[in-house]
């Protein structure tokens, strides 16, 4: 394999991921008010999922694109003795592709250094303990610091940070209810899917429609954190609630990219407050346990779904040489 | 660029229009432009609150203009001088600044930065937090009632 065998194929996956991704998303953002509105009738975990595929499909699907059909399709048809030259609309694409992937990095690195810089700091004036009563109980870093801070930090082994002032402040049922909701968030990797949105590329660089979709997701994802921790109950639910007026009185905890803050900033509170109020007339809510295997099922499902039809397609005589054609035809 | 602009409206470029804050007496006479508009020194001098002397408000005229705060044009061999922003303009672009200023610098002033916009949403929170407070203590009293 030579350097512009491989520079080609480096190229066309680029432009196929850019043009398949603008593609998809520009139908997704077309989508983003039906979604939200669908979300909006939904249970907040449900909601918070379906707003995270509209967002990520884009991407996702390219991906499968690239890795699915574009490379084998390449590898196994196109000759590595030809030398071609890319076409302009090919090369810029491609370039567009690399760009956007570049961007995302970029913002990735950027909140992976920003959230590690300030756990590292945590470790180095914080002490491990194990906080919670008899309802919950979690690891924790424990900071000699008056601030607000009562944070999931970290995507594949979140670290609980809380500070004096919140260990001070809140009574023992207030701090079992804030343990549970963190809990519901560990549970639901939303750090990770915060990284996910992250490092998801924009559409043709549009960035701005997608934060309205994101900001929503990160709304649903505490209202489903907090009808898990609430459980139904409405002594739990009440307990939640005062905890959250309780550590907002204290103040606002640093904005970390990579972390779900128990009071959000101070975002949205008077709406959490007021559904937690009224847990007793909304019912029991659906517990994380009910929904969550359900939805690995459907997502293992639907993934060898994909994988059975990719290989299938790739059977048959006519699919590979339609796409490598397509390919060819991009590259000039 | 910049060149053609000056020749063509005889004034320093736009984008280099000065950036420092402005003294007392070229406060007042930023004021008098904006209330009254286009002015001529005389204009500006009977206009003010105190007696200045001719050539002190001509000269802090010029010092405005060359620092691409006011326009001018000659009309019967003496300049006009009119505002190039308007004064809500000119306090934004001076409040971006300042917020520029501080996000440029190392990390302690940003964070300072933030830590008093925060401090200051913060502030406002206040009474939306006690009225929360005042649901969550009602919503206890209904719950204890229901449950004895």
């Amino acid at each position: 394999m030579d350097a512009s065998y491989l520079l080609r194929l480096a190229g066309l996956c680029f432009a196929s991921f850019f043009l398949v991704n603008a593609f998809c998303g520009l139908i997704a953002l077309a989508c983003i008010p039906l979604a939200i509105r669908t979300a909006e009738r939904m249970e907040p975990r449900a909601a918070g999922r379906l707003l995270l595929a509209v967002r990520l499909g884009p991407a996702l699907f390219g991906l499968f694109v690239v890795f699915a059909l574009c490379i084998p399709s390449y590898l196994w048809f196109e000759p590595q003795a030809t030398h071609e030259d890319m076409g302009l609309l090919c090369a810029g694409a491609g370039l567009l592709g690399l760009l956007a992937w570049v961007l995302s990095f970029t913002r990735v690195v950027r909140a992976v250094a920003g959230s590690s810089r300030y756990a590292g700091r945590c470790r180095c004036v914080g002490r491990a303990t194990t906080i919670g009563g008899t309802g919950a109980r979690m690891p924790a870093l424990a900071i000699e610091h008056p601030s607000a801070l009562l944070a999931l930090c970290g995507v594949f082994r979140p670290t609980l940070l809380v500070s004096r002032a919140v260990l001070e402040t809140l009574s023992p049922d207030q701090m079992d209810a804030a343990l549970c909701h963190e809990r519901a968030h560990w549970a639901a990797h939303d750090n990770l899917a915060r990284l996910l949105l992250l490092l998801a590329p924009d559409v043709l660089f549009l960035r701005g429609p997608f934060r309205a979709l994101e900001g929503r997701w990160a709304r649903f994802a505490e209202w489903a954190a907090d009808d898990e921790a609430a459980a139904g109950d409405p002594f739990r639910a009440l307990a939640l609630a005062s905890a959250l007026v309780c550590v907002a009185k204290l103040g606002r905890p640093p904005v970390l990219a990579l972390t779900s803050s128990f009071t959000s900033g101070g975002l949205d509170l008077e709406a959490r407050v007021e559904r937690l109020l009224r847990v007793e007339q909304r019912g029991p809510a659906a517990h994380p346990a009910d929904s969550g295997p359900r939805f690995r099922v459907f997502a293992g499902v639907a993934a060898l779904s994909c994988a059975v039809l990719v290989f299938s397609a790739s059977l048959l005589p006519s699919v590979m040489p339609s796409i490598y054609r397509l390919l060819e035809d991009l590259v000039r | 660029m910049g060149m053609l602009r000056f020749l063509k409206d005889g004034s320093p470029d736009n984008r280099s229009a000065h950036r420092g804050p402005l003294g007392r007496l070229e406060n007042e006479v930023m004021e008098v432009l904006w209330s009254r508009g286009d002015s001529r020194v005389q204009d500006v001098v009977e206009t003010l609150n105190r007696r200045l002397a001719y050539t002190t408000v001509m000269t802090t005229l010029d010092r405005l203009f060359k620092k691409g705060l006011l326009g001018r044009r000659k009309e019967d061999r003496a300049f006009v001088y009119s505002p190039r922003f308007t004064q809500p303009e000119w306090q934004r672009r001076r409040a971006g600044e300042l917020v520029a200023g501080f996000l440029a610098g190392p990390q302690p002033s940003r964070d300072l930065l933030l830590s008093c916009f925060l401090e200051a949403v913060g502030e406002q929170d206040a009474p939306l937090l006690e009225e929360l407070a005042q649901k969550i203590r009602a919503k206890r009293k209904e719950l204890s009632r229901a449950g004895g």
